[in-house]
Order: structure tokens, then C-alpha cells, then sequence
């Protein structure tokens, strides 16, 4: 099998195309604006009047960098996980992180609008640790019951994952039983993933989990690619493994984690967006991640600018519209596995 | 120098090994050769420090083999896995590069270094090939080079030492003997070399020390010459052989009856 590309040109060819992809995603939706439009809006800053600039810096702008940032910790995140389980179809919904993320944000959504009514500007935070912790506990479970020192057991690892998406949906239904019209509504809303909701507070939460991963993932790309071969392969070339898959597992948890608490579930960004860089660059982690990141960004981009064009003037959750295209690839990932076993 | 202090190893009540002791010196091939369940790959399991012996001391270097940092013990200890399942399609190069994680010789060095050790296991053909495509011999070989690229600068003057599970155990006859020709080279540069074989032959070529194992218990140890014997391997092995020394070599060859 031939690399595709150089590593370099990938990145080269990816951060030079996105912001034309976060352009276009500006530009298009139900009102359709110009390019130099557009762009004189934004030269005039947030303080431009009118209904172009409103539409452009309270909906438009926080919904694409939100999309943007979640699509790049999405792909981050998908790649460090399948290294991790050193398996191509670790996926966090697969594998029930996102249910388990998903979970926890419901519960803590009931719980904190029951009992603690709280104020929307409170709220985010403490679904996003809701969701941090829920997702974190899916993940060290799927990670212990798959593996073991021959490798990690995919079966078992799906298996786990299902066990755990059942569980947090009962959870889920659980909560949604005891809350009411209003809540439910909003469970269920932000259960398809969507981008709708996005405002600027949200934006600076996942802004800074994207910094936090942007500035630790690269430290763990050599552990990374050393752990590919074995975990003990890797504990002999002086890895401490164990303090590794700590703080990866957290760091994991805490993107993927938060990203559900904003935006619900988004599926199979983090399976496709890795598996089509590894196609391209090859399993190096210095550069899978960093591209995965970019590529999970790009395809955010275009998938919710699709989403709000298919059926406008009303729009599809952006998440349907991910999983129409990743359960298809994801199908035929297995198939192709299955050929080569 | 690496040695073993009456060590046991007892894993859920069943007695693996039991009261070994042996002292392995730089520049010196040590072949571990038994029946299957012997114990073997549970020895170089406690030697390299994956596992704590459930008595006795195992030492590196004078120091105890659990006290040497990871790093610092990765960059004296390279150790061949018996199987290595390895399912992302990086390149043969990229999976020798991985052998010097632990050092950080600069890019330039580390290139030379996969390049000599690929064609010290015959395998410089390969390198622009995807590892997850390769036959069995050719991945075995790859990983060769990639244990041998970690410790293939000397570090210091301290001993280093290359572990070895079975690595011929999907070779050809032809890449066998090379094989031990490069471990033999990597003898003479004053490694210490531990290898687990299967073929009494191949160990009675290159060994300097052969340690028989038997249920856990060293049954013999010595030089080929010493240990290779019809009723010590009828001992051990359970099978009728004839020994004739090679007519070249003077070294014992085993013809089973």
C-alpha cells in the first residue's frame, strides 16, 4: 500500500482550504450573502447594524466556530482513541463515551433544572462536567472489560460500547420521564446534535478544551505511536504506559465529553475523519492528529452548512446529517475488515 | 552483567519457576532452551522486569532490575517479543524508527541506524513496504531490526542487553543462520544476548552458555559442548537422540533416532 500524500502537504493543503470552507459556511443559509458583503461586515466588526450583521455575528459566526472547534476535537479525539485501543473502529460513539457523556448532561440538565433552577450562564459548566464525567466512566469501563495483553478485543469492545449506549439511554429515558414538556423537548433536541443553539458563551468553553487538547495532544503523538505495538512493546522503549493512558483517557473524555454537553451527539466524525487521514498520510500520530483535527473541522464545516440548506428555510440537526454519511462508511469499514481476517 | 538470585515466580498457586540462579556476562550469548511450559518466556519475563519474582532478586548492571528508571533501562534493554500483532500499516522504516524512541540521537543518526539495522536482518528490500502486509518471516525480521536499532549505540560503558523470544520461529533456514550471524556480530561488540530457541541445533551453533529448563528448574547449564548429551537432552526433551560433532565447526549436531 502507497502513501497518498506527504504528512506535510496534508496539513499544508488542509489549513489553507478551511478558512474558504468557514467562509462558505458564513455565507450560505437561509439568507444567502455575497462574498464582499460578507466580508465588509466583518471588516466592520460586531458593532455593524442592520440584519445581515446580526444574523452574521449572533448566529452565524458562534455556530461556525462552534461546528469548527467541535469537529476538530471530534477527529483529535477519534484518533488518540483508536491509538489507544490500537483498533480503527474505536469511534467515541461507537464505543459509548458520547452516550455516556450524553447521560451525564441529562441528568445533570433535570437535576440542575428541578432542584437547583439554575440560570442558564451556570448551567453550561456544570452539564459540561456532568457530561465529562459521564463519558469518562464509559470510557475506563469499554477500556478495561476490551483490554487485554494479546491486543484489544474489538468484539468486545463494540459489545461494551452497546452494553454502555443501552444503559445511558435508559438513564436518558429515565430522566426524561421525570422532566417536563420544556425539558423533554430540549433532551431530545440536543440528543440529535445540533449546532442551532450556538452563542458565544459556549464557544469560549470549547475553545478553551480545544487549547487545553492543542497544546497536550502533540506531547503524547511518540507514546502514541509506540503504543501501537503492544503495550508492553511500548513499556520497553520507556514508556511509562500506564500515566499515559490516564492522561489521554482524561484529556479524551473532557473534549468529547464537553462537546456532547454543547452540541449532543455528533457520530462518526471521530471514526471517518482519522481513517481518511490514516488513508492518505499513514498511522504516524504527529501528523494523524494535528490532520485529523483539521479534516474533523472541514467536514463540521461542511456537513452543517449542508444541513442548513437541504430542507431550508427549516434546518436538519447537524448530527443526522454525520451519521447518513458515517453509517454507510462505517458498514463498509466492517465489510473490508471482515475480507481481510 | 545480569543475574538471577534464587528467584521463584508462583502464579495463582502454581509454582512456574523455582529457585533459579545464573549470572550472564557481557559480550556472552545465553540460549534458554526447555519443553514447552517450561517456564522459559516467564524467565525473560522476571529478567526484563515485567514481572516481580515472587522471591529473589534480579540485578542489571549491579542495580536491581525494578529500580532502573524506564527510560534509562529501555536504553540498555531491548527485548523481542515471542508474537507482536501490530495492525496499523506503517512502514517497515517507521517501525524500526519506533526502536529509538527512548534515545534522542537527532533524526539524522536515527535514519543510518534503521538503514544498518535492516540490513543487518536482510531486510533493507522492505523498507518502503507497509508492515501490515508483509509474511510472517518478513515481520519477525522487521521487528528484529526494530530491537536491535534500540540498542545499537553504545550507551555509555555500561552493558546492554538484547532479549530474544524465539526470534526464528518463522524464518527460513537461510535467514535462521543469518539471524544468529548478527546476533553473534552484536556478541562481539561486547552485548549481552539472551535468546529462548526451539532448535537444539541452532542453539548448540551460536550459544556460549545453553540453560535447559524443565519445569521450572534449570535441569542443566553449561556450554554446548557440556550440555548437549543424549541422556540429558533424553532427560529434559524426552526423545532418543544421537550426537555427532560437525565436521567443520566440531560442535555437537543432533540426530534425533
Amino acid at each position: 500500500m502507497r502513501r497518498l500524500l506527504k504528512p506535510v502537504t496534508l496539513l499544508q493543503v488542509l489549513l489553507i482550504s478551511l478558512p474558504f470552507f468557514l467562509l462558505s459556511s458564513l455565507m450560505f443559509g437561509v439568507e444567502t450573502m455575497s462574498i464582499t458583503q460578507l466580508l465588509s461586515l466583518l471588516v466592520q466588526g460586531p458593532d455593524s447594524t442592520g440584519q445581515e450583521g446580526l444574523i452574521l455575528f449572533h448566529i452565524r459566526l458562534p455556530r461556525a466556530v462552534l461546528g469548527l472547534l467541535i469537529g476538530a476535537i471530534f477527529g483529535s479525539a477519534g484518533a488518540v482513541l483508536q491509538g489507544l485501543f490500537r483498533n480503527p473502529l474505536a469511534d467515541p460513539t461507537l464505543i459509548g463515551v458520547a452516550a455516556g457523556a450524553s447521560a451525564g448532561a441529562s441528568a445533570m440538565i433535570v437535576i440542575g433544572a428541578s432542584w437547583l433552577s439554575f440560570h442558564s450562564v451556570v448551567g453550561l459548566p456544570l452539564v459540561a462536567c456532568g457530561a465529562f464525567a459521564g463519558g469518562l466512566l464509559a470510557v475506563i469501563v469499554v477500556y478495561r472489560l476490551a483490554n487485554t495483553p494479546e491486543g484489544t478485543s474489538v468484539s468486545t469492545m463494540l459489545l461494551a460500547g452497546i452494553a454502555i449506549s443501552a444503559l445511558a439511554g435508559a438513564i436518558n429515558s429515565l430522566f426524561s420521564f421525570f422532566s417536563d414538556d420544556h425539558m423533554l423537548r430540549r433532551i431530545s433536541i440536543w440528543q440529535m446534535g445540533g449546532l442551532d443553539q450556538a452563542n458565544w458563551q459556549q464557544v469560549g468553553l470549547i475553545a478553551l478544551i480545544a487549547a487545553l487538547l492543542a497544546w497536550r495532544l502533540p506531547r503524547e503523538s511518540g507514546a502514541l505511536n509506540a503504543i501501537l505495538l503492544g503495550e508492553s512493546e511500548a513499556r520497553h522503549l520507556g514508556i511509562d504506559v500506564e500515566w499515559m493512558k490516564r492522561r489521554l483517557v482524561i484529556l479524551t473524555a473532557l473534549g468529547v465529553g464537553c462537546s456532547v454537553a454543547v452540541t449532543g451527539w455528533i457520530a462518526f466524525v471521530g471514526l471517518i475523519v482519522p481513517h481518511v487521514v490514516r488513508l492518505l498520510i499513514g498511522p504516524d500520530h504527529r501528523y494523524l492528529v494535528p490532520a485529523s483535527a483539521l479534516l474533523g473541522a472541514a467536514l463540521m464545516m461542511v456537513a452543517d452548512t449542508l444541513a442548513r440548506l437541504v430542507v431550508a428555510p427549516a434546518e436538519l440537526p447537524v448530527g443526522v446529517v454525520t451519521a447518513l454519511f458515517g453509517g454507510p462508511f462505517f458498514i463498509s469499514l466492517l465489510m473490508q475488515s471482515r475480507r481481510l481476517s | 552483567m545480569l543475574s538471577a538470585e534464587n528467584i521463584s515466580l508462583d502464579i495463582g498457586g502454581v509454582l512456574i519457576l523455582h529457585g533459579l540462579n545464573f549470572r550472564l556476562q557481557a559480550g556472552e550469548i545465553t540460549v534458554i532452551v526447555g519443553p514447552n511450559g517450561a517456564g522459559k518466556t516467564s524467565l525473560l519475563r522476571v529478567l526484563t522486569g515485567d514481572i516481580q519474582p515472587t522471591h529473589g532478586d534480579v540485578s542489571f548492571n549491579h542495580k536491581p532490575i525494578h529500580q532502573w528508571p524506564m527510560l534509562e533501562r529501555a536504553r540498555h534493554m531491548a527485548i523481542l517479543p515471542q508474537s507482536s500483532n501490530l495492525n496499523f500499516p506503517f512502514l517497515v522504516e517507521e517501525v524500526v524508527m519506533l526502536g529509538r524512541t527512548p534515545h534522542s540521537s537527532g533524526l539524522e543518526r536515527d535514519h543510518e541506524i534503521v538503514q544498518q539495522t535492516l540490513e543487518l536482518v536482510d531486510a533493507s528490500y522492505l523498507r518502503g513496504r507497509a508492515y501490515t502486509y508483509l509474511s510472517g518471516g518478513e515481520k519477525q525480521r522487521v521487528q528484529l531490526a526494530r530491537v536491535i536499532a534500540q540498542i545499537w549505540d553504545a550507551e555509555s560503558d555500561t552493558t546492554q542487553a538484547l532479549i530474544l523470544d524465539e526470534p526464528t520461529s518463522s524464518l527460513d533456514l537461510e535467514h535462521q543462520r543469518m539471524v544468529l550471524q548478527a546476533v553473534r556480530q552484536l556478541a562481539a561488540r561486547n552485548i549481552l544476548v539472551i535468546m529462548v530457541l526451539h532448535d537444539l541445533n541452532l542453539a548448540a551453533n551460536c550459544a556460549d552458555q545453553i540453560i535447559m529448563l524443565r519445569c521450572g528448574r534449570v535441569a542443566a547449564s553449561g556450554s554446548p559442548l557440556e550440555v548437549i548429551e543424549p541422556d540429558i537432552i533424553k532427560q529434559i526433551f524426552n526423545v532418543e537422540v544421537d550426537i555427532i560433532p560437525s565436521r567443520q565447526t566440531n560442535l555437537p549436531v543432533i540426530i534425533p533416532r
